[in-house]
């Protein structure tokens, strides 16, 4: 008897059993992953938290519907301004003061030792050095496991300083394979920690004494033990002496999850702190909405030291999905998806005052909003439907959105060096992308 | 903001088919899926660019065949196919081939090495070409004949020894017929 090969390959795999993975739960799970490297921490005197809550679900189809309410449009309130070409003024408006140009990042065999991710710009220290990432990959077999190290660049010599590796048996010559990502710079300590293995480790760094301190926390036992399914931390931040995190299980709801604190020196356990849907934190004041993914009717802004709080309505509106909070020195930026009308995404940077007062709608196809730092939010623009891409900062004081890159990148402010200082990132070339660290001067 | 909405369309789309490739890789549904899901989590992270150079579904196969390759690498064990892996829940029976067939040819894809196993489940099921596997795999096109080569001999034997069968491989591909 003969048998063709490619005919038996072909019928060995048409009758699979169901898939166990559903496109939500991969959904959720990108993001977390993704929010490893968009995670920003906040210091104790200014700070901001620039991380999306749990909202981390589906986007909700905003276009369909039967009555003609589910089609209505919901106008921004307060002023609108769309991204424009209007390029920013370089060494006066913004001031670079570090730069990296990553080759070839998307060659992961290019065996140039800068494969994978390359470098990134995490954070500005409050002494003004940059905290830099690196991921390499070894194997040109391998192109899943990245091994990542961290360093602190001088931005007058440019020299960078690799910091040693937690002393763990799993690390290896100051690189973590695939290993944690960068939570918080704040004061002398930077903390890393990894939200996908479990108990989650959180490695405390003083680069003062440089010398490392380790605690744990068993985030699958809060959210009540192995029942609760798989568990995952899409939120974490720091401040102060303290480490907050949310917590969500794949089979629970997306749209709102727990609050946690505990203190960084392992001196206590995590204490609930409320239930939250995006969130964000400012040296001891914590915002959040009560859902996410889902069209938010209340902010809250509570005091963390006195536990005052207040709320108000964001008049976002019925029609805008929240998808990310960040908040700093009073100022709330929040990003919401308003739905496709006739094609068009409408997608926007809210921003109000932390007692609703709103200052602003950045507003455009494919807007992807960014952070809130000392009188500036940021945002970036994919250029979809004839909104120009680009990397843009709003200037809260001048009232004007200036684009500090032609195109979108990852942009964040980064206020451990007095709020004003800002990351961000551009392809230059096909596979080449350039970082930078600047302080945001003010339109002039 | 990326748009949620066209990688879970995107998802929904190629996952059937990355499964099926990376069972054939690893003779397991269930890991095949884990893979699978590692490979879209990659290609989300790198959505716009991938998106923008219309390359979603070449990146997605590559990183799942990454995926599954390192996995089989770190277990440096060969696994055998179970019944369950094969007949599991949500199967049918097939009567274009008889089980035994498929099973034979399972458990003979087992006894290779991964990289070989690779290079014929590519070449003889996916019908890439040879200068897209060499791509795939990070190694050169030389590499990829022999290991293609050696593979299926080995293939045929191993499948020859369990069902006394022969095992060929027709001259015309279906991407050229």
């Amino acid at each position: 008897m003969v048998t063709e090969l490619r005919h038996l390959l072909e019928e060995s795999v048409q009758h699979p059993p169901a898939e166990p993975h559903d496109t939500g739960a991969i959904l959720r799970r990108a993001r977390t992953r993704r929010r490893r490297h968009r995670l920003v921490a906040a210091g104790s005197a200014l700070a901001v938290v620039a991380v999306a809550g749990i909202g981390y679900g589906v986007v909700r189809e905003l276009t369909g519907g039967t009555g003609a309410d589910k089609v209505a449009h919901t106008e921004p309130v307060g002023p609108v301004v769309h991204p424009a070409a209007v390029p920013v003024v370089q060494d006066q408006d913004v001031r670079v003061f570090a730069s990296h140009v990553n080759l070839n990042v998307d060659d992961p065999f290019s065996g140039n030792g800068r494969s994978g991710n390359g470098r990134l710009y995490e954070q500005v220290t409050s002494d003004g050095r940059v905290l830099v990432s690196q991921a390499t990959r070894r194997d040109p077999d391998d192109m899943m496991t990245e091994y990542q190290r961290f360093g602190l660049q001088d931005p007058v010599t440019g020299e960078l300083r690799w910091l040693p590796a937690p002393p763990d048996a799993r690390y290896a010559d100051d690189h973590a394979p695939s290993g944690p990502g960068v939570v918080a710079v704040h004061g002398d300590t930077v903390v890393w920690l990894d939200p996908e293995r479990a108990p989650v480790p959180i490695d405390v760094y003083d680069l003062g004494t440089r010398t490392w301190s380790h605690l744990s926390v068993d985030v699958t036992a809060l959210n009540g033990g192995a029942g609760g399914g798989e568990t995952y931390l899409p939120g974490v931040a720091v401040s102060g002496d303290r480490l907050y995190f949310v917590t969500e299980t794949l089979s629970g709801p997306s749209d709102r999850g727990p609050l946690w604190s505990m203190p960084l020196d392992g001196s206590g356990p995590p204490t609930k702190v409320t239930d939250v849907g995006a969130w964000g934190i400012d040296g001891n004041t914590l915002v959040w909405t009560d859902t996410s993914s889902a069209p938010a009717s209340r902010v809250t802004v509570r005091d963390l030291q006195t536990g005052e709080e207040h709320s108000f309505d964001p008049q976002s509106g019925d029609r805008c999905n929240q998808l990310s909070l960040s908040v700093a020195r009073g100022v709330i930026g929040l990003g919401e998806y308003c739905g496709t009308k006739h094609g068009i995404r409408d997608d926007r940077m809210h921003v109000v005052t932390t007692d609703g007062r709103p200052l602003v709608t950045i507003q455009g196809d494919g807007l992807e909003a960014g952070g809130v730092g000392r009188g500036f939010v940021t945002a970036t623009s994919y250029g979809y439907h004839g909104t120009p891409p680009g990397t843009y900062v709003y200037d809260l004081d001048a009232a004007r959105l200036v684009r500090i890159a032609d195109r979108a990148g990852n942009v964040g402010p980064n206020t451990a060096a007095g709020g004003r200082t800002l990351t961000w990132s551009v392809a230059v070339s096909t596979n080449d992308i350039k970082l930078f660290a600047g302080r945001w001067e003010g339109v002039r | 903001m990326r748009d949620d909405r066209e990688f879970e369309d995107f998802v929904a789309v190629s996952q059937p088919a990355l499964r099926r490739t990376a069972y054939l890789l690893c003779g397991d549904w269930q890991l095949a899926s884990d893979y699978v899901q590692e490979g879209l989590i990659r290609v989300y992270r790198r959505w716009p660019r991938l998106e923008r150079d219309g390359r979603l579904h070449a990146y997605a196969k590559r990183a799942v065949v990454s995926a599954a390759l390192d996995a089989r690498r770190r277990r440096s064990a060969t696994e055998l196919v179970s019944d369950t892996s094969v007949t599991g829940a949500g199967t049918v029976p097939d009567h274009a081939a008889p089980s035994s067939e498929r099973m034979a040819l399972l458990e003979a894809l087992a006894t290779l090495p991964r990289r070989q196993r690779a290079c014929v489940v590519l070449r003889y099921y996916e019908d890439l070409p040879v200068v897209e596997v060499a791509r795939m795999l990070g190694v050169g096109e030389g590499t990829v004949k022999s290991q293609t080569s050696r593979g299926l001999a080995a293939l045929q034997s191993a499948y020859a020894a369990i069902r006394d069968d022969d095992l060929v491989v027709s001259v015309v591909s279906r991407r050229e017929s």
